[in-house]
């Protein structure tokens, strides 16, 4: 009997145990095995997945409790392992009569529980604090919105007790009728508004809208300021040692929203024996961490999770190797899209091609592998001579939002660097990880904008700051401080760093910008660039193309590497001081960008060559900056 | 599966308590327990602590009946403990305090109303609990090894655990009450009621025979007097930052101490705990609605502190027979060297002296005067040489260690300072890097760009190895027993060979002495290593990972073992060797005043030579220096000068193996000469192939450098008269250079001559060359003269 797609979304607790009941009388049945089976495959059916309604997109209260959903999300904290009874016994209290029950995939029990039954069994399950993706640009929430199939009533008997608390409420305009699609002028959200000038304009601008009565005795813990949306408590039963912090998941589960588990945490609150010793170790803090109400905080308990290589709505989500049919036929394409990829960027960068260049390579790249400490195709790009006029940073920024799926705007001014939270804190209070602005999902784009520095005196935390993006750049690592001691995590970000001069953070590669524009003109100039977007199909073009490119493979071949060789030592040969150990990085990683962003899978004699000429220009340029102003450092 | 007996496993208790015995060196029989009941008896001793080793000596099955139903088991002891002890009691005690006074009192009520027609209602009769005053505690057996808190599952509850972790929250030691007492207040019963959850809902309604007939209603009475406490304290313990999968947070758990287990551990501290993992019952609307939930606990039993270093080697079983024999084959020494940062290329000589630094000199304090033993190595050069890599991974692999810049931003720095506490006002003291790394490395970078303040201390702590605080009234000395490898880039970008190093660096030669070890990393263009090191990146970004060379790196976890295990040995220096060293010493003084040296040689450089070499002995495992150590430590110091010498390849010297054959070659030469205080020497052909073979070369590549010697230009000249004469042609192409002489197929001699001192003597073209040591030790005529750079 194969329960119908209506039920294995609406009831997935039915089949659960359904599955479970059938099991009884074969204890070697396997069934929690099979039943995790049965969602994978019929998850797999060709859509199947778009009827599922998603948290992202549909506001809590309009989903039904108990009912499967779907969270794009992101990994913030794993919390400590719970031990629940995953079979219980329950007694009916007029017959007396006796049921095994499963526990799994729920919070609240039935009614009259043996707790002293031998039937009982302990299980043990993994809770994960999960967020939306951080960063995540609108264009990429409103396409998958738009690709959902989901059905969603708005559950009658369910909203109106939502309505007093629900924190959903002030963001849903955009989001409460998923099905419709909103008018192609209003298009991508204009960004203008919401990355204006920075976080303290952001913070100042939103904060009365948004952050009501619920976020204030509630911190979400979202790594970015200023982010909204869900955040849900995930419970995984199966595997949790494959999932690792920042990961990116496409969890599909049973929606969770009792208010009895909000009365457990309220309770706490208002009386209780001083006796119970649990108060001094589980604080109102660690509890209000633990378990904040489910309407705020739904939980979700976890059928199949897919880890997501990627963010892109645009690009099929599945691992490259299924993906090479795919990957294959757009390789030709990709030259031409380059092309016009780079008409656009110079465009924007005020006529400079070469630098529009470095942004295309800067965009695609990636740490495809770590040797030891060393992270490998990392390319952080720091794009000086930046025009202060204008706002043009932000302006530039707003561009690269359009592109990529996931970006963070990070003004690098003082009061930022004395007062943001970049590295996440363990807070052994609430037993909870607090999140800070560098936790960020892999391939966020990272801009930092150096334009915005003035002068003035970090503190103690601004010097920890700049430490911390210092490292972040070199190492591609962030220190997570847990007070007693750090921990090392790995990351991959891309860090653009936009200034005037050199920047004063380290970076893979410095290009100077060379306007051919004059300064009164700017301003018209950046006006146009506006006034005349990219129409959206050549909009997606771009972003299928830069995330296709950092997806492929790359190889070099016996012969390139041993041309390679016998250049770098001819150039040290000619001019040793010019050329180090790490230039031939450098130059490496340009060469595989290059041959990437031309869809070319191995190293050729002319990407080579094109890498060392390019990378020749650039150095051209800095020294020919250099002596124009004495004064560069 | 049939219940136990409990009865039955209670006399086991029983029987093992009074029965087991050791034997201590006479033969006489010592009742371990038993002594200590009789403590018990008399409320000298708390707690009583069974160690399952002894019981296994006994009964290993109950061993394992207890670590799985620990709980149990501690109920089990402790009313076999209960039952015996009156017949321990050797003589009436003082009672101590009012629950004392309370527990006579109540035994003596239940003497005189022993009356067989008055059965009491059970509730009434006194709880165990209540008339114990002892604390029974279990010490697991030593085959049960430590547990990560990730391990702790659902299926260890019940037993008995012992996990690791750091404690990062403690409460307050509160009173927590173990059994209530109540008294009525009509007919004057006392009701007794055992707590075991974390709450209780207390009496109401006197349960006496009395109350319940006469329908009195007689209300109860909680007596705090009468109750019982117990100490209780909750700690959380999290796990070590190396326990923790990468990318996974680390995990805790809570832990309950009780009794005599509170107050051991601060937050901060590192601790192994033994106890019974439990979960927590809850009671009444909570139990409800909690639901499906249950938290766990750690009920403690023992917890013990330990420091970091020690925690990490402990867990790790000795080094097995194989592991040592992978280790210590043949070219352990390079193999060792080459296994740190084996993605920093070559260097190798930088590498050797950063093992020796891991490994440490032997500490020496002769009549209360201490002389270091610790290892300061100073690495210089040209910004962009893997410089801070080095650090970070020495950083990484040593088990102690603290990476700082010099420009440390905390205001703590590098040393000390007293700070305010915000809570209590008090002044305390808080310790910088330095102090942090004690008894384990500094690593510094940036270490040219120190602050002043920090830059006095250090001078004190590289010497004298503590740190004097002398601020707000604070005076005192903390240790600061650490090694210290410092990086620093030369103070005009590139390191400036035609100035001495005081200048390139702006250290004060006072601080640049106290290294014993300085070494200029530089980057100069060299086609051959330019290819080598074009290969090895092209490699990694070819293939993604390491290019495969003729030895497997060795792990890091087995580098840190098998370096814990050198740190234990404690070589001498022997006897015999010390002329050996005053006169390599004697040596190398005369060489750096005729060599206008850029280094220093005084006596720290004797010193380290010392520690430099005791290291290698500890490295080798041995227990006395030998003579090769010595010759090692020497080169290794010959080397890191040369490295600083202008216009001296040192690149060339150091890494190819036919440079250190040579100088393996020359050491041998000096070995010979140093008896006689001179400065060349004779070496057989056969003893130089054997010294060479046994540092790892193979004849073969002896022969090639022998080779590779007659190659070289030669400095034309002709025998001369006497058989220890040479007449030279030109002079000129060997000016400052190594002078190697070979002569017939069964003689090496080497000379270093600093050629300008040879030049002043008699440079002219054609002059017999005339050398006193010519004439003193060789007897055999030279045929030639080749100059090897």
């Amino acid at each position: 009997m194969m329960p119908s797609t209506h039920d294995w979304i609406n009831c997935p607790l039915g089949v659960v145990e359904g599955m479970f009941a059938a099991s009884q009388n074969n204890p070697n049945s396997g069934w929690e095995a099979k039943a995790v089976e049965f969602f994978k495959n019929q998850l797999k059916e060709k859509d199947a997945h778009t009827w599922v309604p998603s948290l992202n997109d549909v506001p809590l209260h309009y989903l039904k409790p108990n009912s499967l959903v779907k969270f794009r999300c992101f990994i913030q904290d794993m919390f400590d392992p719970e031990f629940f009874m995953g079979v219980y016994e329950t007694v009916d209290p007029s017959t007396k009569a006796k049921v095994l029950r499963c526990g799994k995939y729920k919070d609240v029990t039935e009614c009259g529980v043996d707790f002293n039954s031998s039937n009982t069994v302990t299980a043990e399950r993994q809770t994960f604090y999960c967020v939306p993706i951080p960063g995540e640009n609108p264009w990429v929430k409103e396409s998958y919105a738009s690709t959902s199939q989901a059905r969603v009533v708005p559950s009658t008997s369910y909203a109106p007790t939502r309505q007093k608390r629900s924190y959903e409420e002030d963001d849903d305009d955009m989001d409460t009728q998923p099905q419709k699609q909103r008018e192609p002028h209003a298009g991508p959200q204009s960004p203008t508004e919401h990355h204006g000038n920075g976080d303290c304009k952001r913070q100042e601008t939103e904060a009365p809208s948004n952050q009501t009565a619920s976020a204030s005795h509630l911190d979400l813990n979202f790594p970015l300021p200023g982010e909204k949306g869900p955040s849900c408590l995930v419970k995984v039963y199966e595997d949790w040692e494959s999932f690792k912090l920042n990961d990116l998941l496409e969890v599909y589960g049973i929606l969770s929203v009792n208010p009895a588990l909000s009365a457990l945490a309220d309770e706490k609150d208002t009386s209780s024996s001083i006796q119970d010793p649990t108060e001094c170790m589980e604080t109102a803090e660690e509890q209000r961490v633990h378990s904040p109400p489910a309407s705020l905080v739904p939980r979700l308990h976890m059928l199949y999770a897919r880890p997501l290589p990627h963010n892109n709505p645009l690009l099929p989500c599945t691992t490259v190797e299924d993906n090479s049919a795919f990957l294959s036929s757009s390789l030709s394409e990709m030259a031409s899209v380059r092309a016009e990829l780079l008409a656009y960027f110079t465009h924007i960068l005020l006529g400079d091609a070469l630098a529009a260049e470095y942004l295309i390579l800067h965009l695609i790249s990636n740490v495809y592998t770590r040797r030891d400490v060393l992270p490998l195709g990392k390319f952080t790009l720091n794009l000086s001579g930046c025009p202060t006029a204008a706002s043009y940073t932000e302006r530039f920024y707003q561009i690269i939002q359009q592109l990529v799926p996931s970006s963070y705007y990070l003004g690098m001014s003082l009061q930022n660097m004395n007062q943001m939270r970049l590295v996440p804190k363990k807070d052994y209070v609430a037993n909870r990880l607090v999140s800070g602005a560098l936790q960020l999902a892999r391939n966020t784009s990272l801009f930092l904008d150096e334009t915005q520095l003035e002068q003035g005196q970090l503190d103690t935390t601004g010097v920890r700051n700049v430490t911390a993006l210092g490292n972040l750049i070199s190492w591609q690592k962030v220190d997570y401080d847990f007070n007693y001691h750090q921990m090392e995590f790995p990351c991959n970000i891309n860090v653009l760093i936009v200034s005037e001069g050199r920047s004063l953070l380290p970076s893979d590669c410095q290009i100077h910008l060379q306007s051919q524009v004059t300064a009164p003109q700017l301003e018209e100039y950046l006006s146009s660039i506006h006034m005349h977007p990219q129409s959206s199909s050549q909009l997606n073009k771009f972003r299928i193309y830069l995330c296709m490119a950092r997806q492929l493979d790359y190889n070099i071949s016996d012969e390139m590497t041993k041309s390679v060789e016998e250049d770098f030592v001819d150039m040290r040969k000619d001019d040793p001081q010019s050329v180090s150990a790490e230039d031939l990085h450098r130059m490496l990683v340009v060469a595989r960008l290059l041959s990437l962003s031309l869809g070319q899978t191995s190293l050729s004699r002319d990407s080579w060559l094109r890498a060392k000429h390019i990378d020749m220009l650039r150095r051209s340029r800095m020294e020919q900056h250099k002596c124009v102003n004495g004064n560069e450092p | 599966m049939s219940r136990k007996d409990y009865a039955a496993e209670k006399d086991k208790c029983k029987r093992f308590l009074q029965e087991f015995y050791s034997e201590d060196d006479n033969g006489k029989k010592v009742f371990k327990y038993g002594a200590q009941l009789v403590a018990l008896a008399h409320r000298e001793q708390v707690s009583i602590c069974v160690e399952l080793d002894d019981v296994a000596e006994e009964d290993p099955e109950l061993v394992e009946s207890i670590c799985e139903n620990a709980k149990r088991y501690t109920g089990l002891f402790a009313d076999a403990i209960h039952e015996l002890l009156p017949e321990y009691k050797e003589r009436d005690v003082v009672a101590k305090d009012s629950l004392d006074v309370y527990i006579e009192h109540r035994l003596m009520m239940e003497q005189r109303g022993r009356d067989p027609a008055d059965t009491r209602d059970p509730r009434n009769q006194y709880p165990p609990e209540l008339m114990r005053r002892f604390e029974l505690y279990f010490k697991p057996p030593t085959t049960n090894k430590p547990k990560v808190v990730r391990d702790v599952r659902a299926d260890s509850i019940g037993n008995l655990v012992v996990v690791r972790g750091i404690v990062t929250r403690a409460t307050e030691v509160k009173p927590m009450m173990a059994v209530a007492t109540y008294t009525c207040d009509q007919c004057g019963a006392e009701t007794y009621q055992p707590i075991q959850s974390p709450s209780f809902m207390p009496l109401i309604m006197c349960p006496s025979q009395e109350c319940v007939t006469n329908k009195s209603g007689g209300r109860l009475y909680l007596q705090t007097r009468g109750s019982k406490f117990v100490k209780f304290q909750e700690l959380r313990i999290q796990e070590h930052s190396d326990q923790v999968p990468v990318g996974n947070i680390p995990r805790s758990m809570a832990v309950y101490a009780r009794g005599e287990n509170t107050r051991l551990a601060q937050p901060g501290d590192h601790v192994a705990i033994t106890g019974v993992f439990l979960p927590l019952l809850r009671t009444g609307f909570k139990q409800a609605v909690q639901g499906l939930l249950s938290e766990t606990y750690l009920e403690a039993h023992s917890i013990t502190l330990m420091n970091k270093t020690e925690d990490d080697e402990l867990g790790n079983e000795e080094l097995t027979e194989e592991e040592l024999r992978d280790i210590t084959d043949e070219g352990f020494y390079e193999k060792l060297a080459g296994s740190i940062a084996p993605e920093i290329y070559g260097h190798e000589d930088v590498k050797k002296a950063l093992l020796l630094l891991l490994v440490g000199g032997v500490e020496q304090a002769p009549k209360g005067m201490k002389i270091r033993g610790n290892i300061n190595i100073c690495l210089m050069g040209d910004p962009g040489v893997a410089k801070s890599q080095l650090l970070s991974y020495i950083d990484r692999l040593a088990p102690r260690s603290q990476y700082t810049t010099g420009r440390g931003s905390s205001g703590v720095g590098l040393t000390a300072a007293v700070m305010r506490d915000p809570l209590t006002g008090e002044m305390t003291l808080e310790g910088g890097a330095l102090v942090l790394a004690d008894q384990g490395i500094c690593c510094i970078d940036e270490f040219d760009k120190m602050a002043d303040a920090d830059r006095t201390a250090i001078h004190e702590v590289m010497e004298q190895q503590t740190i004097s605080i002398a601020k707000a009234g604070i005076m005192t000395s903390l240790n600061a027993r650490c090694s210290i490898l410092a990086a620093a880039n030369p103070a005009y970008g590139r390191y400036n060979p035609r100035k001495s190093i005081e200048q390139n660096i702006q250290l004060p030669a006072a601080l640049l002495s106290r290294f014993d070890l300085l070494w200029l990393i530089q980057d100069k263009p060299d086609a051959d290593a330019d290819l080598r090191l074009a290969q090895h990146i092209t490699y990694v970004h070819q293939h993604c990972r390491q290019p495969p060379t003729h030895f497997t790196p060795i792990d890091m976890k087995l580098m840190r073992r098998y370096i814990a295990v050198c740190k234990k040995r404690q070589p001498v220096v022997p006897e015999s060797l010390a002329d050996y060293i005053t006169a390599a010493y004697v040596e190398m003084r005369k060489e750096a005043r005729v060599s206008k040296d850029t280094t220093f040689t005084s006596a720290r450089t004797l010193l380290s030579i010392l520690r430099l070499s005791t290291a290698l002995a500890r490295l080798r495992m041995m227990e006395s220096v030998e003579k090769e150590d010595v010759n090692e430590a020497m080169r290794l110091m010959e080397m890191s000068k040369d490295s600083l010498q202008a216009d001296k390849s040192s690149t060339t010297r150091t890494q190819r193996p036919s440079d250190v054959i040579f100088s393996l070659v020359r050491e041998l030469s000096t070995e010979g000469v140093a008896g006689r205080g001179g400065a060349g020497g004779v070496v057989r052909m056969a003893e130089a192939e054997q010294r060479c073979v046994s540092r790892g070369f193979t004849p073969a590549q002896f022969q090639e450098a022998l080779e590779g010697v007659r190659g070289a230009e030669r400095v034309a000249g002709q025998p001369g008269p006497q058989p220890h004469h040479l007449r030279l042609n030109n002079v000129h192409p060997a000016e400052g250079k190594t002078l190697y002489c070979y002569s017939t197929d069964f003689y090496w001699g080497i000379f270093i001559f600093p050629l300008q001192h040879f030049v002043t003597c008699q440079a002219e073209r054609g002059h017999l060359l005339k050398h006193d040591h010519f004439a003193k030790h060789c007897c055999w005529r030279p045929i030639a003269f080749y100059v090897k750079e």
